[in-house]
């Protein structure tokens, strides 16, 4: 009698565990994009739908404003941008413009929805379709990186030929210039070793989009890494210049 | 009136210095091309180019090229540290976006 009393109380309290997971559901799918979820809300009486889709579509509205407040950051950053070339800037104007529409427009979807399951696509949407903070957030400040790192290396570049032009007449006059010469060849190395991985970067980033970043979630690891060499790089070259003009004027 | 020189005196003297002034001038302009002369003399052809030596010992030096004084060179370096100095702070701003990629899957469902 006593062990049937206990089996009654665990089918109780089972059912209400599996009553309230049920509940909860909807709102555990747009809590995580990467769970699907049909959200049909079978198991919702009419009332409780109707208030986690009022639920869904606030908090939806919230996400989607604070996406659309970063995306105009962006944009503010990439007009202000004075070394962005004029193409890499056009390019990443455009699609910031098209990610604020393509989000303004699934804001007034989303708040027209009048079922649970076609909310939850909506607001499922806003991570997967766009990709504000996982993707374009920091695509842009890494072409922006990468394109004033080869802003700096073009004028490295230009200060390389200058300082080899004063050791070439230098040496012409008879003077002795062969430490300043080993130090601009370690300089020129350090320049094309940075131009290389800079433009690499460049090219390699730009194009990425949301589809790409949902196919491959470490899409962007290792282009931090490798842009901080470059910039190594730039710095050293940038101490050998140093070096040089110094021994220029001491001659 | 032995001090008073005649009208055609004074004429004469007048074209004596006149002659005086020639020949001063005709002697310069000679003594000027001859030195010159000589001076076009020391330009020597060398392998089909020319070399004009130098009438002092000092080593010849070529003029530097456009920017590439010690001025232009020092304002470079600044120029490039202020790029550096761009790119730093790029970086950063980097590094923070990529730690920010977490926002996009944090949402609030409460």
């Amino acid at each position: 009698m006593q062990k049937l009393t206990s089996i009654r109380r665990i089918l109780g309290i089972s059912s209400g565990l599996l009553t309230v997971g049920l509940l909860a559901i909807p709102s555990f799918a747009l809590g995580n994009p990467a769970t699907t979820s049909s959200g049909s809300g079978s198991t919702l009486t009419t009332t409780e739908q109707q208030q986690h889709l009022a639920d869904i579509q606030q908090k939806g509205d919230a996400e989607i404003n604070r996406r659309l407040g970063q995306l105009n950051k962006l944009d503010g950053i990439i007009a202000a941008a004075t070394h962005l070339t004029p193409s890499d800037q056009a390019y990443l104007t455009a699609e910031v413009n098209a990610e604020v529409s393509g989000l303004t427009a699934l804001e007034t979807k989303l708040n027209a929805e009048t079922t649970l399951s076609a909310a939850i696509a909506d607001a499922q949407n806003i991570f997967t379709e766009y990709r504000v903070y996982a993707l374009v957030t920091p695509k842009v400040w890494l072409v922006k990186t990468a394109d004033d790192q080869q802003s700096v290396e073009a004028k490295l570049s230009t200060l390389s030929g200058k300082l080899q032009s004063r050791i070439t007449a230098d040496q012409n006059a008879g003077k002795n210039v062969t430490s300043l010469q080993g130090t601009l060849n370690s300089m020129n190395t350090q320049i094309s070793d940075a131009q290389s991985i800079s433009s690499s970067v460049e090219a390699t980033v730009l194009p990425l989009q949301p589809a790409d970043y949902d196919t491959d979630h470490s899409i962007l690891s290792g282009y931090r890494s490798k842009l901080q060499t470059a910039q190594s790089d730039d710095q050293t070259a940038d101490s050998d210049a140093t070096t040089i003009v110094t021994g220029l004027k001491s001659l | 009136m032995p001090n008073k020189l005649r009208k055609s005196d004074s004429g004469s003297a007048f074209l004596e210095i006149i002659l005086i002034v020639l020949v001063v001038v005709v002697v310069g302009l000679v003594a000027w091309k001859i030195k010159k002369d000589h001076d076009d003399k020391k330009t020597a052809t060398i392998g089909g180019t020319t070399a004009t030596s130098s009438t002092t010992s000092v080593p010849v030096t070529s003029p530097l090229q456009s920017g590439t004084d010690n001025a232009s060179l020092s304002s470079d370096l600044t120029n490039i540290n202020s790029g550096l100095s761009q790119t730093n702070q790029d970086g950063a701003a980097s590094n923070t976006a990529i730690n920010d990629q977490q926002q996009e899957i944090t949402v609030p469902t409460n």
